[in-house]
């Protein structure tokens, strides 16, 4: 990142990362354009408009929809999510934790090609994931069918339900864990582990009594995305028919047309999902350290010794299972497919209509973003503070919820955006511009506030000073804004399943569709696209990352 | 925290963790080598401190002397040569006695506190549970920290978190302490207070010191020995008035306080000089045939405007209490003058400049002081 200072009393002390924007204008110079708080207004209400709509048409239902909420099964529900979020956070911990260290801290061998494979299933959207898992182990699947000839096996341990479902969920989830922890590893002052030793404590004390607590937040962060993650997760829960929130929801609306119910279950999903924000966000309250803000300098690499090789197991199969599976599955089915000749393996129509998709959701919600972001970074106050907590909702909020509320509001407010794409452009920017806000924000807060005052000195106004200044400084972070959103668009599924228009296809769909009917051969080439095209600009932000390094 | 709390019966912590070694020598490096990637960051060095001195390691940046710091703490593996604590070889080449198993605290230059654990908890993260929470508690007053216990480093000004981590080493009466910089991070104003109250604790602990600081004033302060460190060599040890008055070197000379040095002509038994005849001690002999030159001190010198002087003044710089003038020599040489602010001596201005030969000066050839100081002075 740019990162521009002038000589004078605002500049940073210490961390000198990013600017503080207070106190910088006389007052009567400080206020921002109506029309940049009109639109973040807009915007935050837009990203609030699918809750309150849930909320609506679960009161309407006035009592039956609590009854209903009562009636169902929905403790079971209830306990069932928190099973799956719990082994699943716990799984992805267990993997995520040993593994960044071995990647930050040890000689293990090739650990940059590891912290790059450790990353990438990322890429891997749940509904693929699953889909290889089913086709690898289920029954009838390549395993047992290798397993078979030589050995007789007819049947294989049960994959459906809760243990199939935490162990795709726990590959498809650990790197958020796993980016989390190195992140904090890196930037862990070596001197505190040293202190440790020359204090008289052995390694092992030292990891478990220092770096350990220390990497507590990293964690805490981590797993509050993968058990987000996990509650939101409609793919792969229902294709291994796991009966959590997301997948009864869904039934319920598409199958038995129970919207009340509907409608109650997805303001409990999202009751689950804020507490599980609070617990997080009350954790870290507790546990608030500073963190190192000097460049770690030389780093200890700790020798394995004779664990080198278990450790090496360990990081391949991990790798093995979380990445090269699905991807050997995905491949498999493909080159059967195209040897048997079977034609409409690729769908260029659905391919076509995913990347417009993607693009006017891309656009839309860096726009979207901006005026938001800038507020909360140039005007920190209660309004902007405000305004930004709004557009977090998509954070808490799983994208069958998000599509749900549009649906109410369509058919009762908007009938004549209802199954149409702008519709569904707007569930999309309400589901991610969190992440848009995010970079965005970044970005703009390493931005000198001085650089738009010495344009405006200059004779520009306020807007064409931000468009001629700021605009191209932060233009890398607009560029990991769009390219973000488009790429979670491209893989969202249950939003699209819901308000989609009638007849159009998406990528995220046909998979769905051929998944649902186990149509492998025709899901791996769309698959293959999907977590290639994601793959690669990962690729490019951890090798990034390491050059920093 | 002026004038600290002197607390009765403190004097266990004099007492040595391993009471069985009867030397005299708290610390003693030998011959110590490091390399870092092809670069030799420590050659060949040794050094000597006896229990309860403090040794102040000196020198420009990049002189290797935190590596000295951590190759002690067993933070660093040496290439070659010996390091003893407490008469007991803890590293050689083939032998390293890890960090936890040394009786060595170091103090970080950023304190390095936890700060996931209270003051209490960081001061007794290094003691055993018995009779840990009067140990924390003793050492919390020997460093006027009492009833912070429960804070958080966060909680804490500058100056108290770095009293917080020499607590948390002190606690565990380690043979030998080093400080790495420990005041480069407080403000030039803390930064005095600061080191009167460290020396007064580590005085009052009795505890051996080794301090590393790139300030010649801070050495000469905190050290009761002076080692004065360049390119990963020691130039010279010795106590702080022989290091600064009697250099062995003409490195340690300029580093420790400004000096310029003038080429002398032996004439019979003068010495003369551009600036007039230079003072020698009693039975002071010139090299036979090596080229010689005496140290001058900025007060050194006494200036006096007069049109054919024989230097001009290029440069003056006010201090308040003096000005330090720049004069350049007919010889084309400059040297610094420091005069009272009394006389104003305008730029420009030729001026008569002579030696003043109140005291005998030191000489130096080829580098080195003739006649010879040792570099490792009986102190």
């Amino acid at each position: 990142m740019n990162r521009t200072r002038v000589i004078g009393e605002e500049a940073p002390v210490g961390s000198g990362s990013t600017w503080t924007h207070r106190r910088l204008l006389p007052p009567w110079l400080r206020r921002e354009p109506l029309s940049l708080w009109l639109a973040a207004i807009a915007v935050a209400g837009a990203a609030a408009l699918p809750v309150l709509y849930l909320v609506v048409r679960a009161a309407e239902s006035g009592e039956s929809a609590v009854d209903s909420i009562f009636d169902f099964d929905t403790l079971a529900i209830l306990w069932r999510s928190i099973q799956l979020i719990v082994l699943v956070t716990l799984g992805s911990v267990l993997i995520a934790v040993p593994l960044a260290w071995l990647t930050v801290r040890t000689d293990l061998p090739y650990r940059r090609a590891w912290a790059v494979a450790s990353v990438l299933p990322l890429a891997i959207p749940s509904y693929v994931g699953a889909l290889a898992f089913i086709s690898a182990f289920g029954p009838k699947g390549l395993l047992q069918g290798w397993l078979e000839g030589p050995f007789g096996v007819d049947r294989l341990p049960d994959l459906y339900g809760l243990t199939g479902a935490s162990v795709v969920l726990i590959l498809l989830s650990y790197p958020y864990v796993f980016l989390t922890v190195r992140a904090t590893l890196w930037r862990l002052e070596p001197e505190m582990e040293e202190a440790s030793w020359t204090l008289g404590r052995s390694p092992w004390q030292t990891f478990r009594r220092v770096t350990l607590p220390l990497l507590y937040p990293a964690i805490g962060a981590g797993a509050l995305l993968v058990a987000l993650y996990t509650l939101s997760d409609f793919g792969a829960v229902a294709l291994l028919q796991y009966d959590t929130f997301t997948r009864v929801i869904f039934n319920e609306y598409n199958s038995a047309f129970n919207r009340a119910v509907a409608a109650a279950l997805s303001l409990v999903l999202l009751a689950v999902a804020v507490s599980l924000i609070l617990i997080e966000a009350s954790a870290r309250r507790r546990a608030r350290y500073y963190s190192g803000a000097n460049a770690a300098r030389r780093r200890r690499i700790v020798r394995l010794g004779r664990w080198r090789l278990p450790a090496f197991i360990f990081s391949s199969l991990v790798t093995l299972l979380a990445l090269g599976i699905p991807v050997f599955v995905l491949v498999y089915w493909l080159t059967r497919g195209v040897n048997a000749g079977e034609s409409g393996l690729f769908d260029w129509g659905a391919a076509f209509t995913s990347v417009q998709y993607s693009l006017a959701a891309a656009v839309v919600t860096v726009i979207a973003a901006i005026p938001i972001s800038v507020l909360s970074v140039r005007r920190p106050g209660l309004l902007s503070t405000g305004l930004e907590r709004f557009s977090y909702v998509g954070f808490a909020m799983p994208g069958i919820a998000v599509g749900l509320g549009l649906v109410f509001f369509g058919i009762r407010y908007a009938t004549g955006i209802y199954q149409t794409v702008y519709l569904l452009v707007l569930a999309y920017v309400v589901l991610f511009l969190p992440v848009a806000v995010g970079l965005i924000r970044s970005s703009l807060l390493q931005v000198n506030p001085r650089m738009e005052e010495a344009a405006m000195s200059l004779g520009r106004s306020q807007i064409n000073a931000f468009l001629t200044v700021t605009v191209p400084v932060i233009r890398p972070g607009l560029a990991a804004a769009a390219i973000m959103v488009f790429l979670l668009t491209m893989k969202e599924l249950p939003a699209t399943l819901i308000l989609g228009p009638i007849e159009s296809r998406t990528l995220a769909t046909s998979i769905w569709s051929a998944a649902e009917e186990a149509f492998f051969a025709r899901a791996a080439a769309p698959s293959l696209l999907l977590v290639i095209a994601s793959a690669a600009p990962m690729t490019f932000l951890v090798l990034r990352e390491r050059s920093r390094n | 925290m002026i004038g600290l709390p002197r607390i009765p019966g403190l004097t266990g912590i004099r007492r040595k963790r391993n009471e069985s070694v009867t030397s005299d020598i708290a610390l003693r490096c030998t011959g110590v080598s490091k390399t870092f990637d092809g670069t030799l960051a420590v050659d060949d060095f040794d050094i000597e401190v006896k229990r309860g001195q403090i040794l102040a390691l000196v020198g420009p940046s990049g002189c290797g002397k935190t590596t000295v710091l951590r190759m002690i703490a067993g933070l660093e593996v040496l290439d070659t040569g010996r390091i003893e604590i407490g008469g007991e070889l803890v590293a050689s080449s083939g032998r390293h006695i890890g960090p936890d198993k040394r009786s060595v605290g170091i103090v970080f230059q950023d304190y390095a506190l936890f700060p996931h654990m209270t003051v209490d908890g960081n001061v007794g993260y290094g003691l055993e549970r018995k009779g840990k929470s009067e140990r924390v508690e003793e050492v919390l007053a020997l460093v006027g920290l009492e009833g912070l216990g429960k804070r958080l480093p966060s909680e804490l000004s500058g100056g108290q978190q770095q009293r917080v981590a020499l607590a948390r080493t002190l606690a565990s009466k380690p043979d030998v302490l080093l400080l790495d910089e420990p005041f480069s991070n407080l403000d030039a104003g803390l930064r005095e207070r600061v080191r009167s109250e460290i020396r007064e604790i580590l005085k009052e602990a009795g505890t051996t010191t080794v301090f590393v600081t790139h300030d010649q004033q801070e050495a000469l302060f905190m050290g009761d020995l002076v080692g004065v460190q360049v390119g990963g060599r020691i130039e010279q040890v010795d106590t702080p008035e022989r290091v600064f008055h009697r250099p062995a070197t003409n490195f340690v000379a300029r580093f420790m306080g400004m000096a310029d040095f003038l080429p002398v002509d032996p004439l019979g038994n003068r010495l003369v000089t551009e600036v007039g005849p230079a003072r020698a001690v009693p039975g002071f002999e010139p090299p036979e045939s090596a080229p010689l030159e005496v140290m001058a001190r900025p007060d050194d010198f006494v200036l006096a405007p007069l049109e054919d002087g024989q230097g001009v003044v290029i440069s003056r710089v006010f201090q308040g209490w003096a000005y330090t003038y720049e004069v350049e020599l007919n010889s084309g040489l400059r040297i610094h003058c420091q005069m009272p602010h009394l006389l104003t001596i305008e730029v420009g201005q030729r001026v008569l400049v002579n030696l003043r030969r109140d005291h005998p000066q030191m000489f130096f050839s080829e580098g080195h002081a003739v006649p010879e100081v040792p570099r490792y002075g009986q102190a």
